[in-house]
């Protein structure tokens, strides 16, 4: 069920490297927006880094292992269909 | 189009296949063009005034309804770029077919008032825009749910 790291049990659902990219980024830019109520004019700075994080992240490949045409093919291997 | 880069020119062509019912693109055409004919007369570049405008619209967050433990649950994430542009150009469309209470108004004199107004960030889709980012932003305690 989970990984034993030295006595304590973790859960690989919760813990696994789970990519959420430009989390941090987006979560304060709707701080913002929700301190200066909706006035997106005044989080330029938030808004900008956001939209620097998201064209980052575009060049970046999905994990291939992590869908399931993956796990269906390697399934398909195994079994020599 | 000769001297547009490719952007603009899949904007506009964006515009006109939006508001294409039954293959018939050359009417719709006609009333993009005219649109941009109404923009030209107000002193300024056209294709700039346009692509501000859909700037304007553009939203950064969204949510989307993720079932977490049998409760559905708003959810906040980022707007992908093709999205938001398609998002914008809808909203703006939409916009304009309110505004049209009768058939005597033509709609690219409704388009125009919608173009121009998103331009000068006000306007319903603006409006659209602002409401969506003010439930994203109510909902960003559940921003831990997302996995995308």
């Amino acid at each position: 069920m989970g990984r034993k790291a030295g006595a304590l049990y973790i859960n690989p659902k919760k813990f696994g490297g789970g990519a959420k990219p430009c989390m941090i980024e987006m979560v304060s830019f709707l701080n913002c927006l929700a301190l200066n109520k909706q006035n997106d004019d005044k989080c330029v700075r938030q808004k900008d880094l956001l939209v620097a994080c998201t064209q980052a992240q575009k060049g970046r490949p999905k994990n291939a292992t992590k869908t399931i045409n993956y796990h269906l093919q390697r399934l398909a291997r195994d079994k020599g269909l | 189009m000769g001297d547009f880069d490719g952007e603009q020119k899949e904007l506009i062509k964006k515009l006109v296949n939006f508001r294409m019912i039954d293959g018939k693109r050359t009417r719709v055409r006609a009333i993009v063009y005219k649109t941009f004919h109404r923009l030209a007369r107000t002193e300024r570049d056209v294709i700039k005034l346009m692509v501000d405008a859909v700037d304007n619209i553009k939203p950064i967050c969204e949510v989307v309804k993720v079932g977490v433990a049998g409760t559905i649950y708003d959810v906040p994430g980022i707007v992908a770029r093709d999205r938001q542009q398609t998002l914008a150009i809808r909203w703006i469309f939409g916009a304009a077919f309110k505004r049209r209470i009768s058939y005597r108004i033509s709609l690219e004199k409704c388009l125009f008032a919608e173009i121009l107004d998103a331009y000068r960030k006000r306007g319903i889709s603006r409006k659209r825009r602002g409401n969506l980012h003010g439930l994203a932003s109510t909902n960003r305690s559940f921003a831990h749910f997302r996995w995308w």
